[in-house]
């Protein structure tokens, strides 16, 4: 029962351990070899909730995350403002799909079929309108004026459509101005105002289509003051020609204020008023300031030259907070800038991709402390002068500004203060506090991270929902642990947390085996220290970091270190590992072609028999030339080259054989460490040295040469002034330096057998 | 008789000889230059100062920005956009030479075997502005992947316009002379070398992305094995690099060190760099306190030395030196003699 007990104790944990290791580690995400969209990497904790989503111009602030909804088409959404003016002024009592019928898919004809159903009963409705009832409604009202009206607007349309590719129509000055005449002309013969408005507008427009400025200007001199509808959106579409109409004949201030009310009072036109707002001079923007009648307005051409892309918002907010500290803007322009300091400030010391962001990005901007210093006065202002709407936000956003400019305990203070005075009514402002709380608590842990840091962290991962609900927190937790354990010198555990175990197989590095290995052997670990050493749920990495430790030593020339070291893997491991026969001749190098020796090793086999050839070879200087021959053989093939590469590398690309790269370190996407072919010649040169000047055979002289030859080829291809590449698939012209023993292999040994054996073989060889 | 004869006939001869060398050595000595201005802007309409500019300068030529070709996502396909609107027709004794500007990413975009296709469209819509001319120009500064559709594009263009005797002439890039191996060859008739644009004009440190010299000289490699004949721009446009937050935000275009006088509002840092004491409207854009200017202009003394440095590689006795561009704020700050000055280094 004990045993039972202790038995799902210990499942518990591995499940435990499993769950937590897939939460820490998912992070090295492999980017492929395909190109990708290089972007910013930092980190956010703002919720796009605090501010009013709904709030008429949260799209033009909140251009982050998903809260920023672009308009698919400004098109669509002057037609949807269009159809429910329609709608309200039919007591909206149709489906807008019918509206939409009638109005937008309704040819001319269609309609001239529907006035023809009015005035005679038997006339049918067109196929396309049969079912629509909006089209039955103003047949069986007998709505004549805006049936005529939809007929006239429809017949305007092609004329101010723009035209867009290689043969766009010219516009039809003299049509167009027909079309006026006939357009004024139905102006004054229709009863209804609503109509005449619409007649207003279509007639308008078509000046503004024709260039006929100074026409647009008189026509709404003309006919607007004879329309009293009831406050329409098109008052705004006609405020744009009229504004249109100014600028193009030089009235820029007039046509700037016009703009500015377009902007802040009709959504379907939003866009191009925004775009069409142009001043030029310091005395055009006093001059419109004071064209303003109202506070609001006046905030509003702040709000405007604050959307620019690249505006400092905050001189802005300050002139903004100045006419209209209510004004709904100052939120959303406040959270907006707080997400750009984020990039600049969150994590600055320790994000992992600071340098990238750097060098791309120019993050942090330049002055970026000074526009901080800034912006967290004039937030403390409003803060202070309770004059903002939503003043908890602003709080939270002057603890938050402290926190990104590094002053922790200034932060902790405001936030804490902040939480006592808080109710919980408002949740999302609650949560927003306990977020930015969480990022300061990551941010204040300093090195040695102690056994209780980490077992707090893992609390944090496993219990805090707000870690998992801002997808920042665990890259931000990741790089900050990481710069700290690299601070205290932890190596192992800050590659572990970046790098799954395979990428430290591509480029060893002793430090973090060993400080990954001290972690295997703590009797106590923490809950970080469980994830980062755990292999599967029932053992840890010891072994593969006692493979690498030990190939570490082997390539460094300490074997019998190294053999100790692969001693202490336990049988079943070491079993499980690929064997080899490396001390084979191979004329023509063959990477992976199948081993079909009898006689196999694993490394620690490997290293007793290379003693042992080592110890004949010198204790027999007379024959030992071919142990010394075996001994060279060994030590090339287990080179980048040959067949046993895998002895001495966990990791080998192909891709590289083409690359001449410093040190043999070639770039990877899974680690900034890179990756280190075994390309080194020494070894093996060493010894065919050896066995050629100790050789008494021929045979076995011309055999070592020709594989010193190779070798020179091999540190021929890796020399930084080679520029032959071995993927053109030619045959390489060898410089003297490395060709003297190919000229010795063919002047001295052109006789030997083996000579004849290498020329079948070796196409270079023929060819030199 | 006979002997006097003779005597009359090699004084002739002599003469004739003399006469000879006379004439040969005056014109094989002097360059036949052809002055020439870009026009870049949408609305063709010149003033009466400009056209008299053109007329003291003898210009015989303008390349007129007839439009622009960009890709349109909507439409997925290159576009024609910002056409001229042409109102100068009383230009006599100026060739106007339409010159199509063409992004790059239309290139990309579009699939090479559509290039043909591309051309057709392209010279329809130069002839619906234009019927007569003798040249026509492309701007496109193309990149290695778009090479091989803008060779093709170019081809056709060249094989159609042929037919009428209309010459086609691209731009050329300094780069693209001194790595021409690499990049290849316009097949064009000819290629006009803009100099200038000659550095990163982003980055902070540039001293003069116009024109500055020690960065031009190190692409002063290759003209003699240049292929193709080359003709030269040399820039007479100025601009401010506005800098805000240490990054590149926008070009003012035409600025000039008297805009920024007012020590109200510009502080004059070093020779080239003015900062923003106060927030202000600037050639219509918004300049915040804090905010950078890197003045970027062309003295007189640099378009000197540039002539000098590109006489002497360029070997063309038919040149068309063009200068870039023609508006009334440009040609206030260089004087027609001063340019004549250039002209006459050509010759």
């Amino acid at each position: 029962m004990e045993t039972l007990k202790k038995l799902l104790i210990y499942l518990n944990n591995i499940r435990y351990s499993l769950f937590f290791f897939l939460l820490i580690l998912p992070f090295q995400i492999s980017k492929g070899c395909g190109p990708y969209h290089l972007t910013f990497e930092g980190y956010t904790f703002l919720n796009p909730n605090i501010v009013d989503n709904n709030a008429t111009f949260a799209p033009y602030f909140l251009k982050f995350n998903d809260l920023y909804k672009s308009p698919d088409s400004l098109e669509y959404i002057q037609q949807d403002e269009n159809l429910q003016e329609w709608n309200e002024r039919f007591c909206n009592l149709y489906q807008i799909k019918d509206i939409r019928n009638v109005i937008y898919k309704a040819t001319v004809n269609d309609i001239k079929q529907l006035r023809n159903a009015s005035n005679n009963k038997k006339a049918r409705l067109p196929r396309r309108l049969r079912n629509n009832n909006f089209a039955h409604h103003l047949r069986d009202e007998k709505c004549s004026e805006v049936m005529e009206y939809l007929i006239y607007a429809k017949q305007c349309e092609r004329h101010v459509t723009v035209g867009v590719g290689w043969s766009a129509p010219e516009r039809d000055v003299v049509e167009m101005q027909k079309m006026i005449v006939r357009g004024k002309h139905a102006f004054v013969e229709t009863e209804s105002h609503y109509v005449r408005l619409r007649y207003a507008y279509q007639v308008i427009r078509l000046a503004h289509y024709s260039k006929a400025y100074n026409e647009v200007l008189n026509l709404i001199n003309e006919l607007m003051p004879k329309v009293h509808a009831n406050p329409s959106l098109l008052d705004y579409w006609i405020m744009g020609h009229k504004a249109g109409a100014l600028l193009r004949i030089g009235e820029r201030v007039e046509a700037a204020y016009l703009y500015s009310l377009i902007f802040a009072n009709c959504l379907s036109k939003r866009q191009s008023a925004y775009q069409s707002f142009s001043i030029k001079s310091n005395e055009e923007w006093d001059q419109l300031v004071l064209k303003c009648k109202s506070d609001e307005e006046r905030a509003m051409l702040y709000t405007i030259r604050a959307n620019h892309d690249d505006s400092r918002v905050i001189f802005e907010m300050e002139k903004i907070y100045e006419y209209d500290p209510k004004n709904e803007n100052l939120e959303l322009l406040l959270v907006k800038e707080i997400v750009k300091l984020e990039k600049d400030f969150l994590g600055k010391d320790f994000n992992n991709n600071k340098k990238r962001n750097k060098r791309y990005f120019k993050i942090p901007r330049k002055k970026s402390e000074k526009y901080l210093k800034q912006t967290t006065e004039f937030v403390t202002k409003c803060v202070k002068e309770k004059k903002v709407i939503n003043l908890d936000l602003w709080r939270i956003a002057e603890g938050y500004l402290t926190f990104l400019g590094g002053d922790y305990a200034g932060a902790d203070q405001i936030f804490t203060r902040l939480r006592n005075s808080m109710g919980s009514e408002n949740e999302v402002m609650v949560n927003q506090l306990e977020v930015a709380q969480l990022a300061l608590k990551i941010a204040q842990y300093n090195y040695p991270i102690s056994t209780k840091d980490e077992n707090e962290i893992g609390n944090i991962i496993r219990n805090n929902s707000n870690y998992w609900n801002y997808k920042d927190f665990p890259n931000y937790i990741n790089d900050k642990l990481v710069d700290l354990y690299i601070k205290s010198g932890e190596k192992g555990k800050a590659f572990r947390l970046h790098h799954t175990l395979d990428a430290l197989k591509m480029n060893p590095d002793m430090s973090m085996i060993e400080d990954l290995l001290r972690i295997c052997e703590k009797e106590n670990k923490s809950n970080l220290e469980e994830v980062l050493v755990k292999k599967d749920g029932l053992s840890t990495i010891k072994n593969d970091l006692l493979l690498l430790k030990g190939i570490l030593f082997f390539n460094n020339g300490k074997i019998e270190a190294a053999a100790e070291t692969f001693r202490k893997i336990p049988r079943n491991f070491r079993d499980q590992e690929p064997k080899f026969n490396p001390f084979h001749e191979h004329i023509i190098d063959c990477v992976h072609c199948p081993m079909t020796d009898t006689t196999m090793y694993d490394r620690v086999g490997i290293i007793e028999e290379l003693l042992r050839l080592e110890y004949q070879g010198r204790a027999h200087l007379e024959s030992g030339a071919s142990s010394f021959y075996q001994l060279g053989n060994a030590y090339y093939n287990m080179t980048y080259y040959g067949d046993s590469w895998y002895v001495t590398d966990l990791f080998r690309s192909g891709g590289n054989w083409g690359y001449v790269n410093k040190d043999n370190r070639y770039l990877i996407n899974e680690s900034e460490l890179g990756n280190i072919e075994n390309k080194k010649m020494n070894q093996a040169r060493k010894y065919y040295e050896k066995a050629l000047d100790l050789a008494k055979n021929k045979e076995l002289a011309a055999r070592a040469c020709f594989m010193l030859a190779k070798c020179d080829l091999n540190e021929y291809y890796v020399d930084p002034e080679t520029e032959y590449h071995p993927y053109d698939n030619l045959i390489p012209i060898l410089p003297e330096r490395y060709n003297s023993y190919y000229l010795r292999f063919i002047n001295e040994f052109s006789e030997t057998q083996f000579y004849d054996e290498a020329i079948d073989e070796c196409l270079f060889l023929g060819v030199y | 008789m006979v002997l006097q004869k003779n005597k009359y006939l090699l004084c002739f001869g002599i003469k004739i000889i003399l006469l000879f060398f006379y004439i040969t050595s005056c014109t094989s000595s002097k360059n036949e230059i052809t002055p020439a201005f870009y026009h870049w802007q949408t609305n063709f309409s010149l003033t009466q100062s400009e056209k008299d500019y053109l007329q003291k300068l003898s210009v015989k030529k303008l390349y007129v920005k007839f439009f622009d070709i960009d890709w349109n996502g909507k439409i997925k396909e290159p576009l024609p956009v910002a056409e001229v609107l042409i109102d100068s027709a009383d230009l006599r004794n100026i060739e106007i030479i339409p010159t199509i500007f063409i992004t790059n990413r239309s290139l990309k975009n579009y699939p090479l075997e559509k290039m043909e296709l591309l051309g057709k469209n392209i010279l329809e819509k130069i002839f619906s502005i234009k019927k007569e001319m003798k040249e026509i120009q492309i701007d496109c500064d193309w990149s290695e992947t778009t090479r091989e559709k803008y060779f093709r594009l170019l081809r056709f263009l060249k094989r159609e316009i042929q037919k009428k005797n209309i010459q086609l002439s691209v731009t050329i890039r300094l780069h693209q002379i001194k790595y021409f191996k690499r990049t290849g060859v316009p097949p064009v008739d000819r290629g006009m070398l803009m100099f200038y644009n000659v550095d990163d004009v982003k980055d902070y440190k540039t001293k003069n992305s116009i024109l500055d010299l020690n960065v031009a000289k190190q692409y002063f490699f290759n003209f003699e094995n240049y292929p193709l004949e080359l003709d030269v721009a040399l820039p007479i446009f100025s601009w401010g690099v506005l800098y805000r937050s240490g990054g590149m935000i926008k070009l003012i275009n035409n600025l000039r060190v008297e805009d920024m006088d007012d020590d109200t509002f510009f502080l004059q840092t070093d020779e080239r760099h003015f900062e923003i004491v106060e927030s202000t409207y600037l050639h219509g854009k918004y300049l915040y306190e804090g905010d950078i200017i890197r003045l970027e202009t062309v003295p007189l003394e640099t378009l000197k030395i540039s002539s000098e440095l590109l006489k002497s590689k360029i070997e063309n006795a038919n040149l068309t030196l063009s200068f870039y561009h023609l508006d009334t704020t440009t040609i206030k700050h260089y004087p027609y003699g001063n340019l004549e000055k250039i002209i006459d280094i050509f010759k």
